[in-house]
């Protein structure tokens, strides 16, 4: 008997543990369906390294990758945003954040 | 004993279902895993592109748009493999919010069938195309698989004679909103193809038509002959027509032997006028003509020159000065005829010559330049009909030693 409660306890916690990640990759489904595309995040200088990567990856220059948003990198911003038919603002929104992949950047993980 | 066997297969019977949880589990981890923020991923290098368009294209009303897609494949919309979509195409609209289902309407044309190309009618004018891959849910793909958004221009198509590449035709001298005499010239620009009269056969070549009040006729059948359609058929370049004062609008199409546009068409942009009142200016009497004397299209001077100003069956007085059939002259300087019912302006453009000078020494610098008289009366206001000659290009060279 005691065996048999042992290993169901067992079970159940496994499975509990199985199912616990799908619960929050919900959460943050709904996180991404509910975000202002057109908010611009607060990027920290690795963050704003990310997206000046991503931008020189697709030839449009932001100057050196120096973490900081200047002109050079907002030019190459805007260049990018009128290419691909995004509000071309200069300023790295959401919208700008997911059209580069760098969507955790977007969503703040 | 038996109660044991029993209990072990229980036990058994248990793990069973613990492994097959686990296993469930496990799948349903890989698939969510598969989207890893609730967004399908694109495969690395994937790329659409429009195979048969660039941008800054002309293209016909009706025109095929084949889809291209690299390192990645088309599949029918709520089909869930991986690298996998289905195809938008966005037309005369921004990216949609990369973030939700791709909208549905006539600016997001959806191809969930798994449509590789359409054939698309659009109206005349500019436009902007776009290609954005869906998953299974028409949610774009992260990071999003996306063509650049082209710009295309749709003219309508005209007939079986082409046009040169290049090829323009414009007013060289009228411009929109101009205020213009009831009587007035209007002067016809073609670049990079040849006037011809109408019936000539020769490439290359065709003849104005100057539309009045009226918009594009059918540009695939031979243009009307009317009062609002103007044939040029012996090939002129100019025409000098009378219209009732208020606002016109004034087009050119060029057209071929038989009277058809060409394909692309040529036509200019459709251009409005105001025709001023006469009544209410300084009326010139018949035939007053000022022109350049000694002087040409085309003649060649030095930099410092002295022109003279010709004036036939009228007489020269200075500005103040309100004699019937007098005026004083305003040499233009590469410009086009100021407002012909307003007071001309005074700058480096238009010179006055208000003492009644019938001669000037100028200036010009180095190159060609277009020059023309217009008179004005007492007031620096175009008389009515107002007497200006036809602007000539002279070519400046430097002062001898």
């Amino acid at each position: 008997m005691k065996k048999l409660v042992i290993v169901t306890i067992a079970a159940a916690s496994l499975l509990g543990a199985a199912t616990l990640p799908a619960a929050s990759q919900d959460n943050q489904s709904a996180a991404i369906k509910n975000l202002n595309m057109s908010a611009v995040p607060d990027l920290n200088r690795d963050a704003v390294r990310k997206v000046q990567a991503a931008l020189g990856a697709k030839s449009f220059d932001p100057g050196p990758i120096d973490g900081i948003i200047g002109p050079r990198t907002r030019a190459a911003v805007r260049k990018y945003q009128d290419h691909f038919g995004i509000k071309a603002t200069g300023e790295i929104d959401n919208q700008t954040l997911f059209a580069l992949g760098t969507v955790q950047l977007a969503t703040g993980h | 004993m038996q109660v044991g066997a029993k209990r072990i297969k229980a036990a058994s019977s248990i793990v069973a279902l613990l492994f097959a949880g686990v296993a469930l589990t496990a799948s349903a981890a890989v698939t969510q895993a598969q989207s890893s923020n609730g967004l399908t991923p694109s495969p690395p290098g994937a790329e659409v592109y429009f195979i048969n368009l660039k941008d800054g294209a002309t293209i016909p009303e009706k025109v095929k748009i084949f889809f291209g897609l690299k390192n990645m494949g088309v599949a029918p919309a709520g089909s869930d493999l991986p690298n996998s979509g289905h195809h938008h195409l966005l037309i005369d609209t921004e990216l949609p919010p990369l973030n939700r289902p791709i909208p549905n309407d006539f600016n997001h044309l959806h191809f969930g069938a798994g449509q590789t190309e359409t054939e698309l009618t659009l109206k005349p004018g500019p436009h902007t195309l776009q290609l954005l891959m869906g998953d299974k849910n028409h949610v774009p793909h992260s990071p999003p698989v996306m063509s650049a958004r082209i710009h295309v221009m749709v003219v309508p198509k005209g007939g079986p004679t082409p046009s040169a590449p290049g090829a323009k035709v414009y007013f060289t001298e009228l411009k929109d909103g101009a205020v213009v005499p009831p009587k007035f010239t209007v002067y016809f620009g073609l670049k990079n193809m040849g006037v011809a009269p109408a019936g000539s056969d020769r490439p290359n070549s065709g003849h104005h038509h100057l539309l009045i009040d009226t918009g594009l006729p059918p540009l695939d059948k031979p243009i009307p002959n009317d009062f609002n359609h103007l044939h040029f058929g012996a090939g002129q370049t100019q025409a000098t027509i009378t219209l009732k004062p208020g606002k016109h609008t004034l087009q050119l199409l060029f057209a071929d032997k038989d009277h058809i546009p060409h394909n692309p068409p040529l036509f200019s942009k459709r251009i409005t006028i105001q025709v001023a009142d006469p009544s209410l200016r300084t009326p010139s009497p018949p035939g007053a003509k000022v022109y350049f004397v000694g002087l040409h299209d085309g003649s060649v001077v030095h930099q410092h020159v002295t022109l003279h100003f010709g004036l036939e069956n009228m007489g020269v007085a200075p500005a103040g000065i309100a004699k019937p059939n007098t005026g004083h002259h305003h040499l233009l300087i590469d410009t086009t005829l100021p407002p012909l019912n307003q007071p001309i302006p005074n700058d480096f453009h238009h010179l006055h010559f208000g003492a009644g000078q019938t001669e000037a020494t100028v200036t010009l610098p180095l190159g060609k330049h277009k020059l023309q008289l217009l008179l004005g009366d007492a007031k620096h206001i175009p008389h009515n009909p107002p007497v200006y000659s036809k602007p000539i290009t002279v070519t400046v060279i430097k002062d001898e030693k």
